[in-house]
């Protein structure tokens, strides 16, 4: 029966192009879906009995490439992490203000210093004075505005935590249905790639959250751990447990309780830079809220510390009494050193000098406790300012390395400090996204090429064609055989 | 690495970030040719922001101290201009005054006594001159005039020579010094302003001290002299013809003798002046420095920026020509 099984070696032929078809048809359709792996078909050899007879497809290939894929994630982990920080840095940086700029920190202390001078020089002249008691306002407000950025970005670095520990919950237990739906279809022997595509899908939306490890089973079920070796999936997705706070001021920290850590099964679960989760987006976002802001918090802080001490000094203001507030007050009284903690925002100019709380813009020159204005021309207290504003002083906290400083001079270096961060953070993060992209630009080099799909489809189109006047042919040998 | 097919988006993922990045050093490169300044000045001084800063700083310093030398400056000017006046009442006077009795007689008294009294009531206001509301003679007390009137300095004379009962021209003339070095004399009633003014700083190194007030003793003394020729217009000193005279002539002998003082006292604020004048054009030097460093530190050399831009341009062109050809390059469009 050559013939006969000729004709059906055609047909199987015919089938094979028809299924490769389908397959190249889409591949096509999704040459530009992110996360769809190519597939290919794979054909072998049809065996009836001892003989090979036509083609059949033994299955279909899905073409992932594990280790690029596995490098892939962690570099685009890294990479989000490090943009992140990087991120912080140049938003604080942009708070600090450019040193040419006036409104910059150091730029409002200048204005200060500057006005100290001129008011110095005419004393009666209330327009001095109004200068000077605006451009001390102006630097208590620059103090305020950065220290209020600072706790937004905590804030917000808060909330996208939660939004992001949400992601990461919703996409388990995604995967999680998915593997139990891969592991009963690949039993019945289906095709099973487009869940794998979806699964894989999900991984890729939460690997930049955290860095993760899949593992896969022969069953086709895939398990998950952090870069720190959390188990994140093993048969059962775990949950993940945040608290999100409303708004944060300086003294709350992860420390101190009043700010949510991370939990992992209800256990609670180490968040700084060597804990389980850390190396991805989410762990950034938890050195943000719990160490870069807060470090940032501590370095201003301790800059308007410097400021409130300077003009706190009893030797100053004779006329002010032991215990009063200084002319920068800790929200009107005076500052405590075991306060320092959120002083930036606190920051008032003396409410003694500000006429539209009542107080009286000669008490600049006379003395913040001087009950009647003294002569409208001495200018000793407005000199002894200045001299204060610009003398060394040794540098007390905010981990500033302990040397004299004059107040410009401990700005100047709050801003190095940031502009250096942001500098390194820069560096590290286009070294790091760079690597992520040439890695996805490997991985995607093994996606879909139109080219290739519609060469193996003119290929297809032959077989197809010559399989088809096989049985042409055959049908003619059979018509001879029966005519006869 | 064999590859046998190329993905699709591999292409375009690379066009599109290489699309970005030379777009975003076009931007930069332009920025920098508009503004002439450094798009990252952090950048280029690797973070350390000190330098430009403490230039900052230093520039808006030297804006304040502008103010104080320009103020000072007018000041001293405007003191100048007043003893300049006080000379001019007081000149032509010493003469006359001293050849009273000698050569002069009592028509003389009577005039230039009259003279001189009009003649205390300008000095009087010379040193009451007030400058943008800042009485400049009366040192802190900058918002009160510097000195009585010369009737209230007059009346509190007469009080004092009756007080000591003096009536010979030595009694009068040690009453009236006296008075003007008492405390509760001259500087409770005539003297109305406060203590000398505080050091001026006109720049972190200079400073002047304590600028003249009514109350220094050469400008007392002018005080002086005058009121005692005034004096014998008026009741305490008009007991008769030859104290008349001989007062007159002792307030012109006074007159004479400070004049010296009084010169003095100009030179020392020519001195004051000329430091000013000094303190104000190292101030603006140092500024033109700072400024020059400050441009070192921030300004991209213009040619340079210009080529940059140039070159980023040309390149984003190439790559937007690559990009339109690799999209016509593909097998379907030969497939007809």
């Amino acid at each position: 029966m050559s013939i006969s099984s000729a004709m059906s070696s055609a047909l199987s032929g015919l089938t094979v192009s028809s299924r490769a078809a389908e397959v190249i048809s889409s591949n096509i359709a999704n040459a530009l879906t992110e996360g769809y792996a190519r597939r290919e078909v794979q054909v072998s050899v049809r065996r009836v009995g001892d003989a090979g007879q036509g083609a059949q497809v033994s299955g279909v290939h899905r073409d992932v490439n594990g280790f690029l894929m596995a490098d892939r994630r962690l570099a685009g982990a890294r990479a989000a992490d490090l943009d992140l920080r990087e991120g912080f840095f140049s938003r604080l940086e942009g708070q600090l203000g450019n040193p040419q700029d006036s409104a910059s920190l150091t730029g409002r202390i200048a204005t200060l210093d500057a006005a100290l001078i001129a008011a110095a020089s005419r004393p009666d002249n209330e327009a001095r004075l109004s200068a000077l008691a605006d451009a001390a306002t102006g630097l208590t407000a620059g103090f305020r505005t950065i220290a209020d950025d600072l706790q937004t970005a905590r804030s917000e670095a808060d909330s996208r935590i939660a939004q992001q520990v949400s992601e990461v919950n919703h996409a388990l237990v995604g995967i999680a249905n998915l593997n139990g739906h891969i592991v009963s279809f690949s039993s019945g022997s289906r095709d099973t790639s487009a869940l794998q595509d979806q699964r894989q899908q999900l991984i890729d939306q939460i690997s930049t959250i955290i860095p993760l490890r899949e593992v896969q089973d022969s069953a086709g079920r895939v398990t998950l751990y952090t870069g720190g070796g959390a188990v994140l999936l093993d048969g059962r997705p775990t949950e993940l447990g945040f608290a999100k706070v409303g708004v944060i001021t300086p003294d709350m920290t992860l420390a101190s309780g009043a700010l949510s850590g991370l939990t992992l099964k209800g256990r609670p679960l180490r968040t700084d830079a060597t804990g389980p989760l850390s190396g991805g987006s989410l762990g950034a976002l938890f050195a943000i809220r719990d160490q870069l802001a807060v470090e940032a918090q501590a370095g201003l802080d301790a800059v308007a510390r410097d400021l409130v001490d300077r003009f706190q000094d009893p030797a100053l203001d004779a006329t002010r009494a032991p215990g009063a507030a200084g002319l920068f007050t800790d929200h009107g009284l005076e500052f405590n050193p075991v306060d320092e903690v959120g002083l930036s925002q606190r920051l008032m100019l003396n409410a003694a000098t500000v006429p539209q709380s009542g107080g009286a813009l000669w008490r600049l020159r006379d003395g913040l406790g001087s009950a009647t204005p003294g002569p409208v021309g001495e200018s000793a207290l407005l000199n002894a300012l200045h001299q204060a504003l610009a003398a060394p002083r040794l540098t007390l906290s905010g981990g500033f390395s302990p040397a004299q400083r004059s107040l410009p001079g401990l700005a100047a270096q709050l801003a190095s400090g940031v502009a250096t961060n942001r500098l390194t953070a820069q560096k590290d993060a286009s070294f790091s996204s760079a690597r992520a992209e040439a890695l996805r630009v490997m991985e995607l080099e093994g996606g879909v090429d139109t080219d290739r799909e519609m060469q193996d489809l003119l290929l297809i189109e032959n077989a197809y064609a010559a399989n088809a006047k096989v049985i042409q042919t055959m049908d003619q040998m059979l018509q001879l055989l029966l005519g006869m | 690495m064999a590859l046998i097919s190329l993905g699709d988006m591999a292409h375009s993922f690379m066009l599109r970030r290489q699309t970005a990045d030379l777009k975003q050093s076009a931007q930069q490169a332009s920025a920098e040719v508009v503004s002439g300044l450094s798009f990252d000045p952090a950048a280029r001084q690797h973070g350390d922001l000190v330098p430009i800063a403490a230039i900052e700083t230093s520039l808006t310093r030297l804006e304040g101290y502008r103010a104080v030398t320009n103020d000072t400056a007018t000041m001293a000017g405007a003191m100048q201009t007043v003893l300049q006046t006080i000379e001019h009442q007081t000149d032509d006077l010493v003469p006359a005054l001293l050849n009273l009795g000698l050569t002069e007689g009592l028509g003389t008294l009577n005039r230039l006594t009259t003279e001189v009294r009009q003649g205390l009531d300008g000095v009087i206001s010379a040193l009451n001159t007030r400058l943008g509301d800042r009485s400049l003679f009366a040192g802190i007390a900058a918002d009160q005039p510097a000195l009585a009137n010369a009737d209230t300095i007059l009346t509190a004379l007469d009080a004092a020579i009756s007080a000591s009962g003096a009536v010979t021209i030595g009694e009068i003339d040690a009453a009236v010094t006296t008075w003007f070095a008492d405390p509760a004399g001259f500087s409770s009633v005539g003297y109305l302003g406060g203590e000398p003014l505080s050091p001026l700083y006109l720049s972190p190194e200079d400073q002047v001290q304590g600028m003249l007030t009514a109350a220094h003793p050469a400008l007392r003394d002018t005080l002086k002299g005058m009121a005692l020729v005034a004096l014998a217009d008026r009741a305490a000193g008009a007991s008769g013809a030859g104290i008349r005279m001989a007062l007159a002539r002792r307030g012109g002998e006074t007159l004479l003798q400070n004049r010296s003082d009084r010169a003095a006292l100009a030179a020392d604020l020519g001195m004051a002046e000329a430091r000013i004048e000094a303190a104000a054009t190292r101030n603006q030097a140092e500024k033109s420095a700072l400024e020059l460093a400050r441009n070192g530190l921030l300004v991209v050399d213009p040619f340079e920026a210009a080529t940059r831009m140039e070159a980023t341009q040309s390149q984003l062109e190439a790559l937007y020509a690559v990009t339109a050809r690799l999209s016509r390059l593909n097998l379907v469009d030969f497939l007809r």
